[in-house]
């Protein structure tokens, strides 16, 4: 520790502190235009220069490390009038046109400049005219403003790891562009947009819509993907304007991706349901709350007299509250009596670590992947799926050196930082994780204590593996020896490593076995149980982790407790025609399940009630609508990838439910109270908070991990005779229950097959021609795209909100023989 | 005895006087009188002022032609390599050899001697011996400590020991280190580190091989600008030479030392020759300097430990390790030891490079070595502009400084990589600043708001000096201007890219003045502020200006006294070069 004094501040901090940070832990302001908590010291903008006592030299702060004893002094005459010579610079350069500008009221700049009184100039205005950049979807770029002090840069480079942007020219003519000065191409997470300290990147969302101050800022919790990441919603007149981070609220620092900070235009869209609908001949018609209610619970009631309660079937969402989950399945499971409850998730990997860990769920928590120092990343293209882990990822590898390990059976952006790329052929994970095994124990890389005192059941996994040489696996995975001995020295002799797997509706796999997989790599090189280690299942949804310890699932109560009869899960609900009645709530099958058959098996139904905020094509099929409201105007908690139990904030103050929309926790205690169960809602809600299980403590001797061996069981065969193998691959937007009613999201990507150039000439398919997909079980037409990072013989279908991708695939969810012609 | 042959200097400066021409018409002379003669190409020896220069080499001795183009080829081999005739007139003058005798070449101790096309001439000089040597009979502590006693500091500019550099490396801990060599020469008027390359590549590869082995390190790079084509093509050919002998790759002189090299071309940006910003280049990113701490013997190239070391400290290293640390430090001044080399260049009777020991007056270099000002003795010395864009322009009076880093850094110039631009009075110094700074500003990275802002207003208002509309009040602006860039920026550009203005204003600054107050240019030099006349009595009417004139401002018949139209003439002096008579003169426009 270092002790110093800032302008007679007395402070104690650690060693290696720049004086900057040491400043605002001292609460001592010094302005800066290009530092950020998040980035490497820049040293660009030179307005946080001070002064040790005594000395005249100026010394920029932000890179100047705190010696013990050292006193600084931040407001010397000295100091101001270099940062009023710097802010006159910055001004001969910038167009004073603030009162068009959207940053005006938060601009850093128009701070300093009225902070500094700099209400003169020595220089005369002599600027470069600069063209602004319109044609990139969400971000408008103005150069003219711009200060180069390259935040930007820098957060698309080193928190993101994308490096869309960069500086281009020298001197006087620098400015930030992308290559080519084509329009951006990039995730646009907006990352830019939010460290821009002036007004040079704008969101197009934002644009003209309101002046900064004359927002109200909540904050909030995230309603996309498992991460929880913390959201502040601007907002006015019960409209939410735009949505932002703060570095000091939440687990996300401040990051947002491109569904968090741009996907927020569904909550104020004009579809939202307002009124109860019932179907009155094929029509439906408003009406009132207690009529709804009271249809649905004597409906439930009739068919339960008539064909029993099993004849009944509740589907939920894990995009519920831990509350309003836990009610769920107290209402199927008391108020109509059946276990025939299910969300439409893919968590048997999450079920999985439950078996050799004891963990239902990730064994290390969200941040502690930027300490390791090795990362196996198995079919997570985490830039999709969760663009905040990726964020820790690239964060372990550019600042801590970690080697970065890609198993995916693409190769994608992050490949390109990888030490090793794994591009196996789809469906082989299992054969190629226990390839990995049979090198760590050929070379001699296990951790032999860890194994004799921590873990069970080696000998099993040593005589299953053993099968799996390099040669066998360089067979059935496509994957050469040397790679394969190379992952297997980075992962198990790194200091501590762990293995990061993606889950989701939008992934095919055997989620179980990778799952077990991973856990016998982990445990066999001792890599579970300690920081920065473990495995790490990345569940899909914002709560898709809070609905398995809810118990909405078919064969567990909340905590995991079993049942003694296990009911349909959503498979066979949906696709046996075993069902009479069906309660589905916040999901969307017809486009989000596996299947093309959902719809005419929902048609078939008796009775469907469907509680939802928009009329999705599953609420067209419904006798009874409930418009639910959206996270921004409801309570609750959501329990994300790390197990953490966050709890939103109740906006409903400012932002009210439209119409009689209410939200999903009322309909529940409504609805269960007229099926004949009490709901007492505080007892209620202290059962769901002991239901959350803790996690396990892996230090405890009692503790042992199980390896499980898992086989390859040649679940997919090889696409012959000019066929592809497709697989899927899932968009950052989802299943689109939220994102297909947000427009400007739905324009950053599409629905399309991407295949290799090879392919795409023997199949005569240009880039952007419209293709015919069909595999055994369905038929769809979509954009083909040529792409250099898919293999041969291999097609990547990209799913897409308004489009069911997935019915190709079955409820088996494995990659699946297709063929692609070309539309004529 | 050595064999008879004939070489030809066939460095950038002797190709562009047309060296390659007398190459070929020597080498057909010789094929067609069928003599028993090689011809060899050699490096620049530093006289480039006498270009294309020839060395006849025969048992009776050696003979050096200067300025010698390709119709001389014939009558040199028939009277001197047939007939035995040496043909005086056209040999080098005894004030060339005073001025060879006058210098200390250890850096140069092979340009325009040896072939730098061969490996064979390289070793009969001594080369590779030195590396021998180290790997033989040396621990790298005890390289470390041979470079820290000569005193030898690093000739790229800032003069850092390069034995305390290469001991930082050699402590730091790392699995792989780095050996850089800074080849990115940008400095206007700075071509030592070309000639280097082109004379004595093998030099530097031993320099790098010594430095790796001393630091620990098995890569080295050779970042070199690609406006060097030749430097980079005869690196190429000496790498792959000193591969196929052994001294590059496993194994070393049969130790378990092992070097690999490679050569990153530089895409012609200045700030690149900034270590942080030149790292950067290498690993592909954009050469922007960044913070140090971490200095890159603990932090570099790939995050590994890395020395930079630039191209004249490397050729230096052989010699001292051949000739001692003590043979090295017998030259010089106290704090600076050895020898530097200069690029005479601008107004000077000699341009070339000379080597000379520190601690040489400036009056000595400019005058005894480089023959003082060119022309016939009608313009005087003004300054002399030292250090490049980073520099200074030392005045008259200051010129029996002796070149040493600190006596230099006294005047407000700098050392720097040692170009030596001459001025006479002539040249205008607000117009030598608004140059330098043209330059800095263009190449500054952008990343400081000083340098990159700052350095342009400064060049506006120089810009308007220099057009007669500066302002009362610019050059406080100016000075003003140039302390806080100075004091802000982030690396040597930045900080040092005011120092020609600084060091005008503080030895010209009457310059300024005239300037700014009265529209003057004293050297008439601006051409916004000349105009030019005709001298009646001077003017014959021979009709030579009307002819160059591109804007038929001067009118007169033949044989009578021309006219010159001040309102049509663009001031582009083109009828003063070409007046025989010095009929026409520049005068005050204002």
């Amino acid at each position: 520790m270092v002790t110093l004094t800032i302008d007679g501040k007395q402070i104690t901090v650690a060693k290696g502190t720049m004086i900057l940070e040491a400043a605002e832990m001292a609460g001592v302001k010094i302005p800066a235009l290009c530092a950020d908590n998040r980035l490497i010291g820049f040293g660009a903008c030179r307005m946080c220069v001070v002064q040790l006592k005594g000395r005249r030299s100026l010394i920029p702060s932000c890179f100047n490390p705190v010696k013990d004893g050292m006193e600084v002094i931040t407001n010397s005459p000295e100091i101001i009038e270099s940062r009023r010579g710097q802010l006159q610079l910055i001004l001969a350069e910038h167009p004073l046109d603030c009162p068009v500008c959207d940053k005006a009221g938060e601009c850093q700049l128009q701070d300093l400049v009225y902070e500094y009184g700099v209400n003169d100039n020595p220089y005369r205005m002599k600027a470069i005219k600069k063209a602004v950049e319109r044609l990139s979807p969400l971000i408008e770029r103005d150069m003219n403003r711009c200060i180069l002090c390259g935040k930007c840069v820098r957060i698309c480079n080193e928190v993101q790891g994308v490096g869309e942007i960069s500086f281009i020219n020298r001197g006087i003519k620098a400015y930030i562009g992308t290559d080519f000065d084509r329009p951006m191409e990039c995730e646009f997470c907006g990352q830019c947009i939010s460290v821009c300290p002036v007004g040079a990147l704008n969101s197009k969302m934002f644009k003209y819509k309101t002046r900064v101050w004359d927002l109200k800022n909540e904050t909030t919790l995230c309603p996309y993907c498992s991460n929880g990441c913390t959201l502040v919603l601007g907002i006015k007149d019960n409209e939410i304007k735009r949505v932002t981070g703060n570095y000091d609220a939440g687990i996300n620092e401040g990051n947002l991706c491109s569904k968090g900070r741009f996907g927020y235009e569904f909550v104020s869209s004009p579809e939202r349901l307002k009124k109860p609908l019932i179907k009155k001949d094929g029509r439906f018609e408003e009406a009132g709350w207690d009529e709804a209610l009271n249809l649905a619970a004597a409906k439930f009631n009739e068919i339960k007299a008539a064909s029993g309660a099993d004849s009944i079937g509740g589907l939920g969402s894990a995009r519920l509250t831990n509350e309003e989950l836990y009610l769920f399945q107290r209402l199927i499971r008391q108020g109509i009596g059946t276990n025939n409850i299910d969300h439409n998730g893919r968590y048997q990997g999450l079920l999985a670590l439950r078996e050799s860990l004891g963990a239902c769920g990730s064994t290390n928590s969200l941040h502690e992947i930027r300490k390791t120092k090795a990362i196996l990343l198995i079919r997570a293209n985490l830039n999709e799926t969760h663009p905040n882990v990726r964020i820790e990822v690239n964060l372990a590898v550019n600042r801590n050196r970690a080697s970065l390990i890609v198993a995916d059976n693409k190769r994608t952006l992050l490949s390109r930082q990888a030490q090793a790329n794994l591009t196996y052929k789809p469906g082989t994970e299992v054969a190629l994780i226990n390839g990995i095994i049979n090198q760590v124990i050929k070379l001699e890389l296990a951790d032999k204590t860890f194994v004799n005192n921590k873990t069970e059941g080696l000998d099993a996994l040593q005589t299953s593996v053993e099968r799996y040489t390099p040669e066998y696996v360089e067979e059935i995975c496509g994957v050469n020896k040397q790679e394969l001995e190379l992952a297997a020295r980075a992962y198990a002799k790194a200091e501590k490593s762990c293995i990061i797997v993606a889950t989701g509706m939008g992934l095919v796999g055997n989620d179980r076995d990778i799952a077990l997989a991973s856990s016998n790599l982990a445990l066999l090189t001792g890599n579970v149980g300690k920081e920065s280690c473990g495995v790490y299942i990345l569940p899909e949804k914002n709560n898709s982790q809070g609905a398995l310890e809810m118990g909405a699932v078919p064969g567990f109560l909340p905590g995991y407790k079993s049942v003694k009869k296990a009911g349909l899960g959503t498979a066979e609900m949906l696709e046996s025609g075993k069902l009479k009645a069906m309660y589905i709530v916040g999901e969307n099958p017809i486009l989000t399940y596996p299947s093309s058959k959902v719809k005419e098996i929902l048609e078939k139904m008796e009775f469907l009630v469907v509680q939802d905020m928009f009329m999705t094509p599953t609420a067209e099929l419904a006798d009874v609508v409930l418009p639910a409201c959206s996270f921004a105007e409801k309570d609750g908690t959501y329990t994300n990838l790390e197990q953490r139990v966050q709890s939103l904030k109740n906006l409903k103050k400012i932002l009210p439910c439209p119409g009689e929309s209410r939200s999903d926790l009322e309909i529940f205690i409504d609805l269960c109270t007229r099926l004949g169960c009490d709901v007492d809602m505080q007892q209620e809600i202290k059962a769901g908070s002991l239901a959350i299980s803790s996690a396990p403590n892996f230090s405890r001797d009692t503790w042992k991990g199980k390896f499980i061996p898992v086989e390859y069981g040649k679940d997919a065969s090889l696409a012959s005779d000019g066929k592809l193998l497709l697989v899927s691959s899932p968009s950052h937007l989802y299943s689109g229950t939220l994102s297909a009613w947000s427009p400007y999201l739905l324009g950053i990507g599409e629905a399309c097959i991407e295949l290799c150039m090879n392919d795409a000439s023997r199949l005569g398919v240009r880039d952007n021609n419209m293709v015919v997909v069909s595999s055994k079980n369905a038929e769809l037409k979509l954009k083909a795209r040529i792409s250099h990072d898919v293999p041969d013989g291999v097609g990547v279908v990209h799913t897409y909100p308004t489009i069911n991708v997935m019915c190709l695939f079955g409820k088996e969810m494995m990659p699946i023989i297709g063929s692609v012609e070309q539309v004529i | 005895m050595q064999k008879a042959r004939i070489i030809v200097g066939l460095g950038s400066c002797g190709i562009a006087s047309g060296g390659k021409k007398v190459y070929e018409q020597l080498q057909q002379g010789i094929v067609s009188r069928g003599l028993d003669l090689a011809i060899e190409e050699t490096g620049c020896i530093g006289m480039c002022y006498n270009e294309v220069l020839v060395d006849v080499i025969l048992p009776a001795g050696k003979t050096t032609y200067k300025q010698v183009i390709p119709e001389m080829a014939d009558r040199i081999l028939d009277e001197h390599i047939v007939e035995g005739r040496i043909i005086s007139e056209w040999t080098i003058t005894q004030e060339d050899e005073v001025c060879l005798d006058r210098q200390q070449r250890i850096v140069l101790r092979n340009c325009g001697k040896i072939s730098p096309e061969s490996i064979d001439e390289y070793m009969e000089q001594g080369g590779y011996r030195a590396i021998e040597k180290v790997i033989k009979g040396m621990s790298p502590e005890m390289v470390v400590d041979e470079i820290t006693l000569s005193g030898l500091r690093g000739r790229g500019g800032a003069g850092f020991p390069t034995g305390v550099k290469w001991g930082f490396a050699n402590k730091s801990i790392g699995d792989k280190k780095y050996f850089i060599c800074n080849a990115d020469e940008g400095d206007p008027g700075a071509f030592m580190d070309r000639s280097v390359l082109e004379g004595d590549p093998h030099s530097i590869i031993e320099g790098m091989l010594i430095g790796g082995y001393a630091i620990g390190a098995n890569h080295g790079y050779i970042y070199v600008r690609a406006e060097y084509p030749l430097a980079i093509k005869r690196l190429k050919i000496a790498i792959e030479q000193a591969r196929t002998h052994g001294f590059i790759g496993q194994g070393i002189c049969g130790s378990d030392f092992s070097f690999e090299l490679e050569i990153k071309e530089g895409a012609g940006a200045f700030v690149c020759g900034e270590e942080t910003a030149l790292i950067a280049s290498i690993e592909g990113s954009r050469g922007m300097p960044r913070l140090r701490p971490p200095f890159p013997a603990i932090s570099g190239l790939y995050g590994k430990p890395t020395n930079i070391n630039n191209v004249e400290t490397l050729a230096n290293i052989p010699w001292i390790i051949l000739n001692g640390a003590d043979g090295y430090a017998s030259f010089g001044t106290e704090k600076s030891k050895g020898t530097k080399v200069f690029a005479l260049a601008g107004k000077i009777q000699r341009g070339g490079l000379v080597e000379v020991p520190m601690g040489m007056s400036l009056r000595e270099v400019i005058f005894d070595i480089g023959g003082g000002i060119a022309g016939t003795g009608k313009h005087e010395f003004k300054a002399v502009q030292l250090g490049g864009p980073s520099g200074g322009c030392i005045p008259s009076s200051l010129l029996d400084t002796p070149v040493d880093y600190d006596s230099i850094n006294q005047t407000g110039a700098i050392m720097g990589s040692g170009g030596m631009v001459v001025m006479d009075n002539t040249t205008c110094m607000v117009d030598i600043a608004r140059f330098f700074l043209n330059f800095t500003q263009n190449e500054s990275c952008g990343k400081c708001t000083f340098c990159r802002i700052g350095t342009r207003r400064m060049l506006e208002i120089l810009e308007r000096i220099v057009a007669g509309n500066g302002l009362e009040g610019d050059i406080e602006l100016l000075e003003d201007l140039a302390q806080n860039i100075r004091r802000t920026s982030l690396c040597g550009l930045g900080q040092t890219a005011p120092n020609p203005v600084l060091t005008t204003l503080k030895y010209f600054k009457s310059e300024y003045e005239s300037h700014i107050k009265q529209r003057r240019c004293p050297a008439k030099a601006c051409k916004e502020l000349i105009s030019f006349a005709i001298i009646d009595e001077r003017c014959k009417g021979c009709g030579l200006c009307i002819k160059v004139c591109p804007c038929g401002a001067i009118t007169g018949e033949k044989k009578k006294l021309h006219v010159l139209d001040v309102d049509k003439c663009v001031r582009c002096g083109q009828c003063v070069a070409k007046c025989k008579l010095e009929a026409i003169i520049k005068v005050d426009r204002w």
